[in-house]
């Protein structure tokens, strides 16, 4: 039986398993289904942080972003991923309403300190907003923002209009009444 | 066959009167709440009369609101009938006490002893109640409880009493309340659980004797326990087993969990066997909610299931055989790389490798990618090939032989009486398997086999494994034919919210009965969930089956467990 043996380490021997990984140079193959660091469409972001109320371990933040986009609204927050406690499980991926977060196949996250794998917006983003665009986004933000006010303005003359004809009307109803 | 109504039919003829509540919930669950005074006699009957002799666990709820705690003693049959009767006992929550059921079932102890540290809950006649889980510090604080705010915390703050050891370190105690003495939950003298010299003092009767510690850090499982072997030259006269190095709380953690955020907690019960960790605690919500999974989602789950059980095993075996003779048995690496196959075949679905969160309540959470079928039946059959060329290997070494043929021998009554279940109970010729005795999922359509051996030593555990793989095989192979197409989600509401209830779902795990007993009541978060888990019935039947083997067959017996600490723990 220790020929036996042998010959099956021969064997193995011979058809040349390929056992050893070059890790950091070649990587291996991953799927697409790999639940890795995530990724963050800035331009389809709601800020409604669905993801940070469904973390187990609460390692979402929501945080505001230069980058954002401007045309929403300025004060809209996007999710900062604290690495140190993320285990991975895809949560908040499957609970995001616009699919704007994802997971990529990168898996490689290492720093000097506890700070240094915290993920800001910034970090995760794809999609920003380039500086033209964004002053592009900007001009058009002012300008909804304007058109927006002139309407208010619009709406508020017209309601104190309807509101003092309202009233005259009021006072002629009193009138008719005082007829009566 | 008999179902749980003649179950029910026979407990009421025999004892009028004693049953106060019952709810039948199907052919194979019966929920019954029983007069405290009458338990053991209940118990008794049961395990005599209608053959109820796998005593699965015991859990406590702590019911609040009724001012109540509630102990369910689980009952199973080991393949007689598939009635699973779960019998409450309610106990004022001031004066706590249940009668013990250790002298009915030998590994009720255990489970009665994690019940007293948690709730503070007085087993009467019970032998020792020391904590297991918990350090002596603990005890007295109750943590399970509703009303627990933290250690060393508010509610017992004024009791706390620091002291200051000779090494420098400080030492609390938590005094009982005028209550807890009374009703006998804390003695005054509590016998404390021993330290390794005060064991050695107490235990040791002969000169020639000593004892040996093995752990908490030891090769022998990936997990820390300790092992203490009152030896006599190279004999093992007792052993004393110390659990809870790793207790995670994981129990109390999902009770501040939604149903859908306690899934990734569940992985990490056992990382060898995460997707049937995350079956279990969705199937119990499910049965909860009372909804069907779709049947994709069925196939889906077992195919996964199956390839977790293959890897396990191959892991387990391949670890196990290195441990036991250094470089000799070398498959180690080999198991490592068939297993590295099988995992990749996972991920492509699960996208983890290890903590896979896959299930979800009311299904799964992604379909099959393109080209899995492909995949996972090439890979299985490499495994196939290679799990029968070490079966051949291990047969024809003699070497190999020697040191397991007769090693650790369980006979059937023994491994039945310690409560085991999976591969070693299977060993001793007892085919009993939650896939054929409690049927889930897709798994009554399937054709397979149950494995098993008459041996019962430490070589058939090992058989037992690897037929188990080459049968997982099979399964797989099936389902990948038969997989329908259709939805893989039931609609179910983000916010999951079952009706109030009760449920007790249970697998088969990698290493065997994997239950959870789970308690709702409406809101979005469990009010108790409670993990029977294998590898705790394996730990506690460890040192009565070490008595009288050889230190170097500790190894041999303990590894070939395939033990996982951390479900231990929990």
């Amino acid at each position: 039986m220790v020929v036996k043996n042998f010959q099956l380490t021969l064997k193995h021997a011979i058809h040349g398993i390929e056992v050893t990984r070059l890790y950091p140079e070649v990587i291996m193959d991953l799927p697409a289904a790999e639940r890795g660091i995530h990724q963050l469409d800035v331009r389809t972001c709601i800020g409604c942080g669905a993801c940070a109320r469904i973390c187990p371990n609460s390692c979402i933040e929501q945080v505001s972003y230069k980058y954002g986009n401007p045309l929403k609204n300025k004060k809209m927050k996007f999710p900062q991923i604290d690495y140190g406690r993320c285990m991975f499980c895809g949560l908040c991926v499957d609970d995001c309403p616009t699919g704007c977060l994802t997971m990529t196949r990168e898996f490689q996250i290492a720093g000097w300190n506890r700070n240094d794998i915290i993920f800001g917006p910034d970090d995760i983003a794809v999609g920003k907003y380039s500086d033209e665009e964004a002053a592009k986004l900007a001009e058009e933000a002012r300008i909804a923002a304007e058109e927006k006010k002139k309407k208010k303005a619009a709406a508020a003359k017209a309601k104190k209009a309807k509101a003092e004809a309202a009233k005259k009307g009021d006072e002629g109803s009193g009138e008719k009444k005082k007829e009566e | 066959m008999t179902t749980a109504n003649d179950v029910l039919d026979a407990l009421q003829s025999a004892f009028p009167g004693a049953i106060q509540e019952f709810r039948v919930e199907s052919d194979n669950r019966l929920w019954a709440t029983v007069d405290p005074n009458k338990i053991v006699e209940i118990c008794k009957f049961l395990r005599d009369e209608e053959d109820f002799d796998h005593y699965s666990g015991a859990a406590g709820v702590d019911k609040i609101d009724e001012d109540l705690f509630e102990v369910t003693e689980i009952l199973a049959s080991h393949g007689a009938h598939p009635v699973v009767a779960l019998l409450k006992v309610k106990t004022p929550r001031d004066t706590p006490s249940v009668k013990s059921l250790t002298g009915l079932f030998w590994n009720a102890d255990w489970y009665e002893r994690e019940i007293w540290e948690m709730f503070g809950i007085n087993f009467e006649d019970h032998p020792g109640l020391y904590p297991l889980l918990l350090v002596d510090d603990l005890v007295g604080s109750w943590p399970w409880r509703k009303d627990f705010k933290g250690y060393p915390d508010y509610n017992t703050n004024e009791r706390v009493l620091e002291k200051i050891n000779p090494d420098g370190y400080a030492e609390y105690k938590i005094s009982p309340t005028e209550a807890e003495i009374e009703a006998g939950t804390v003695p005054e003298t509590r016998p404390e659980y021993p330290t390794f010299r005060e064991r050695e003092i107490m235990e040791l009767e002969t000169e020639s004797e000593m004892i040996l510690h093995m752990g908490p850090q030891h090769a022998i499982v990936p997990g820390p326990f300790m092992l203490d072997l009152r030896v006599d030259g190279e004999r093992v006269k007792k052993a004393y087993l110390d659990v809870g190095y790793i207790h995670k709380g994981i129990e109390k953690i999902l009770e501040n969990r939604t149903y859908i955020q306690g899934i990734p907690i569940t992985d990490r019960m056992c990382y060898l066997a995460s997707l049937s960790n995350n079956e279990v605690f969705c199937g119990a919500a499910e049965r909860i909610m009372g909804i069907e999974v779709p049947e994709r989602a069925q196939y889906i789950r077992v195919i996964l299931e199956e390839l977790s059980r293959i890897q396990s095993h191959l892991l387990g075996t391949g670890e196990f055989l290195s441990l036991l003779g250094g470089a000799t048995f070398s498959p180690f690496q080999w198991m490592i790389l068939d297993r590295e196959e099988i995992i990749s075949c996972i991920e492509s679905v699960t996208g983890a490798r290890i903590n896979h969160s896959f299930v979800r309540q009311g299904g799964v959470r992604n379909d099959l990618p393109d080209g899995f079928a492909e995949m996972t039946r090439s890979a299985l059959k490499t495994v196939v090939d290679k799990t029968n060329e070490y079966k051949e290997l291990l047969l024809s070494d003699n070497i190999y032989r020697k040191r397991m043929e007769g090693i650790g021998i369980l006979s059937p009554e023994e491994a039945r009486r310690f409560g085991l279940s999976g591969p070693p109970l299977r060993a001793s010729d007892t085919p009993y398997d939650m896939r054929r005795e409690d049927p889930i999922l897709v798994y009554p359509d399937l054709d397979f086999n149950v494995i098993s051996r008459k041996e019962g030593d430490s070589k058939a555990r090992v058989e037992v494994r690897l037929d188990e793989i080459i049968e997982s095989c099979h399964i797989v192979e099936q389902c990948l034919d038969q997989i329908p197409g259709g939805p893989i989600r039931e609609k179910v509401s983000k916010k999951i919210k079952p009706a109030p209830g009760e449920a007790y779902y249970r697998v088969e795990d990698p290493r065997g009965e994997m239950g959870i007993f789970l308690v709702s009541d409406g809101s979005d978060k469990p009010v108790k969930v409670k993990v029977r888990g294998p590898v705790y019935a394996y730990m506690q039947a460890l040192p009565p089956l070490l008595e009288g083997a050889y230190v170097a067959d500790v190894v041999a017996i303990a590894g070939s467990m395939d033990a996982c600490t951390s479900e231990v723990d929990r």
